[in-house]
């Protein structure tokens, strides 16, 4: 039995429209998630401070559309992506994804046989290739692992299926690359081949932290035409990070922005490049370079360090580095996500 | 112009594997004056990082540097004993890692890791080597906080500014940057920018800046060599690669750059395989993918065109240039042809 007929069979409902209807039938919704880690604590000492590295994050995603996640360096994006897929628990809240049976489970309660199964349908594409790959094993044996874990295919099928992966992200001739160990390979191919690894059990819940940050335009371009194709094919949900502007414009319907922990805007991609309403956002927009030795970005109006979430004070997240900054933001807790024009939710007290 | 800080002529690598050796960089030559600052380009595999971890002589154990020199500051570092090597890294040439995680060490604090390393080449308190350290994460907008604390606790790009800082600790006359900003968002990036920039022009540091980012190449560079197959294939200041190239690869590799703005076009790639560096064709790499390839490109080598400053290794060009007068990078490149 091959992998496409366990998944796609069970996965497939009879009749599903396509992609268009993205607010029907969620395949992911996350509810005030919380990740609080301790700051200063030793072996006999109790930690007394905590960094909020996720703090109250809601979302949902329809089945077959993508969500982008957006945001400053350390607000919590990894955190939260290793949340959706079990790899670390929740300080709080809860995260409810759609299994094969089409009901709505709660991650928490999965037991382990119901974990490997979770893992068979959900892949995460971590960020750091040099980190997550085994170095004592081959590309062969990285990419056929899910396989052999989830006990798929004969020895010649996973084979086959693994030198398909491999030409389809470019690692060719794959006689070359087959029996490399990663430290052999450049960093690009080895984020090629954590890709391979993620997407051969055709995942339907794809979980992908900064996967091309490492590719030249060009290859990255196949490899987003891969995820775009398979995520056609079998109506796969995507949770993709990036800080790549131009890749979430491909990649994503929708687009979270997070800032230290919280979303701070989340909305259509188009909508959000063509007309970002929270100070955050909009100078993250006006920020992405452009191709052009002649250009000549606008000087960013947001001040101070990057801050990080130790014990953060109540009020706004962004208020110490912010352009709108005034008495309410300082008097109030942080702003609630509110409803602004079009499917956009927006927490600024000014913007 | 200023002295050369840095020279490398004709550098070739090889790795070792079972299929037979793999044609990492070939007959690679360039020059960096004090205060220069060089991009590389090119596809992933193309032989960007064998190039930065030569000139740091930090090769896995199955390269070899078959051919060339490096000179800094006119010693040549192919020929320094190890002991001696040691004491250049980071002091002389130093080097922000594509594989951040792996040049910080997990079971130690990042603040001892930069505290050692400035105490290894310099005789300083362990106070001021911290008060650098600290300065220095300053520098790379990381809270100071941070320096205690182990790599594990560091988000993706904070582990990236933990070695950038790294990089710069020792005050090196070369520093040669990986990706160094892969995993930092836009304004994060920019901020790392100005300060490498800044502290670059202070320093009269030259850099050498590695990216796949065509847009941050052309902001923080003022020449771009563009390699494909383990080659330099257009050299030149960078405003006049992008705006006229001349390699008909640079050509397809600025064509395929999708835009954050204007209208949204379909996505762009570069149609054939990549090349197979074990066993590459007889003439031009690029021939079998190239739109303007003619009989001749895959036969022989392809001569140097355009000028001086700015060339291109190219028998077709995709505009009307001149032949170089005769040079070295052509001749070298011939003589790796088996
Ligand atoms: N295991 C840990 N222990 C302590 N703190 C942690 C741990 N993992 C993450 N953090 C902290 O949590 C915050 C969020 O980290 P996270 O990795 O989620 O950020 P990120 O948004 O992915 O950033 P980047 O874009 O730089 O990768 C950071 O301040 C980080 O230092
Ligand atoms: N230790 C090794 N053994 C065998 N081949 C290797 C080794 N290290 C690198 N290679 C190969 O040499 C070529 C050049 O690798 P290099 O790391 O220099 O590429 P790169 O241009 O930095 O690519 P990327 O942009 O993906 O990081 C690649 O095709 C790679 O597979
Ligand atoms: S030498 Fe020929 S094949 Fe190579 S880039 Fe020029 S035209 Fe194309
Ligand atoms: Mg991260
Ligand atoms: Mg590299």
């Amino acid at each position: 039995m091959t992998i496409a007929a366990t998944t796609t069979a069970s996965q497939q409902p009879v009749i599903h429209p396509g992609a268009e209807s993205g607010s029907s039938a969620p395949a992911l919704v996350v509810e005030d998630l919380r990740k609080y880690y301790p700051v200063g604590g030793a072996l006999f000492r109790k930690a007394t401070s905590f960094i909020h590295a996720v703090d109250g994050v809601s979302f949902q995603v329809a089945r077959g559309e993508s969500l982008g996640l957006v945001g400053e360096s350390g607000c919590g994006k990894t955190t939260t992506a290793k949340m959706l897929v079990k790899l670390i628990e929740p300080t709080d809240g809860k995260i409810v994804v759609r299994d094969r049976h089409e009901q709505m489970v709660d991650l928490a309660t999965l037991g382990g046989r119901d974990t490997k199964l979770f893992r068979r349908s959900a892949q995460m594409i971590y960020q750091d290739p040099y980190e997550s790959l085994n170095p004592r094993r081959t590309v062969f044996d990285t990419i056929a692992e899910p396989l052999v874990v989830q006990g798929i295919g004969s020895l010649h099928d996973r084979e086959s299926r693994v030198g398909r992966m491999m030409s389809q992200v470019g690692l060719t001739p794959i006689g070359n690359y087959m029996f490399r160990f990663p430290h052999e390979l450049s960093g690009g191919q080895r984020q090629r081949v954590a890709i391979a690894r993620a997407l051969i059990l055709e995942p339907t819940l794809v979980v992908a932290d900064e996967p091309t940050s490492m590719l030249d335009v060009s290859v990255r371009s196949n490899i987003m035409q891969l995820m775009l194709d398979m995520r056609e094919r079998l109506n796969a949900t995507f949770v993709y990070i990036t800080h790549d502007v131009a890749v979430a414009r491909y990649m994503c319907d929708r687009i979270a922005v997070m800032y230290l922990g919280k979303i701070i805007e989340i909305g259509r991609t188009e909508d959000i490049l063509e007309h970002p309403i929270h100070p955050y956002t909009r100078a993250l927009i006006s920020a992405v370079p452009v191709p052009d030795p002649g250009f000549v970005r606008p000087k960013v109006d947001i001040k101070g360090g990057i801050a990080r979430p130790v014990d953060p004070p109540k009020r706004c997240r962004f208020y110490d580095r912010c352009p709108l900054a005034s008495k309410v933001c300082e008097d109030n807790d942080h702003p609630p996500l509110t409803p602004r024009d079009g499917d956009r939710l927006v927490a600024c007290y000014n913007a | 112009m200023s002295l050369p800080v840095l020279e490398v002529k004709d550098l070739t690598v090889e790795y070792a594997t079972a299929r037979g050796p793999v044609h990492a960089a070939t007959g690679v030559t360039f020059t960096l004056a004090e205060g220069d600052s060089m991009g590389l380009v090119g596809e992933s595999g193309c032989g960007k990082t064998t190039v930065a971890l030569s000139l740091m002589r930090v090769l896995a154990d199955n390269a070899t540097i078959v051919r060339g020199h490096v000179w800094l500051d006119g010693v040549d570092l192919t020929e320094l004993p190890e002991p001696v090597m040691a004491k250049q890294r980071w002091s002389k040439i130093s080097m922000v890692f594509q594989a951040a995680m792996n040049s910080l060490d997990p079971v130690h604090r990042v603040s001892d890791q930069i505290v050692e390393a400035i105490e290894f080449h310099e005789d300083v308190s362990r106070a001021d080597a911290f008060a650098r350290a600290r300065s220095l994460f300053g520098a790379v907008g990381l809270d100071e906080n941070m320096l205690r604390r182990y790599p594990h606790e560091y988000s993706g790009g904070m582990r990236q500014r933990a070695v950038i800082a790294m990089a710069l600790a020792c005050n090196p006359r070369v520093i040669v940057a990986d990706e160094p900003t892969t995993a930092l968002d836009v304004l994060v990036q920019d901020r790392i920018l100005d300060q490498l920039r800044e502290i670059q022009a202070r320093l009269r540091m030259a850099m050498i800046y590695i990216s796949h980012d065509v847009a941050v190449i052309a902001e923080v560079t003022s020449t771009v060599g563009v390699m494909y197959a383990g080659r330099i294939v257009e050299k030149g200041p960078t405003r006049d690669v992008f705006v006229t190239p001349i390699h008909p690869y640079t050509e397809a590799l600025l064509g395929s750059v999708p835009s954050a703005r204007g209208p949204k076009k379909p996505l762009r790639t570069l149609a054939g395989d990549p090349p197979d560096l074990i066993s590459l064709p007889p003439g031009c790499p690029f021939a079998p993918r190239c739109p303007n390839a003619l009989e001749r490109c895959r036969v022989e080598d392809p001569p140097m065109v355009g000028s001086e400053g700015h060339w291109a290794l190219c028998w077709n060009p995709v505009r009307p240039v001149e032949p170089v007068s005769p040079a070295a990078p052509v001749k070298t490149l011939t003589m790796t042809r088996e």
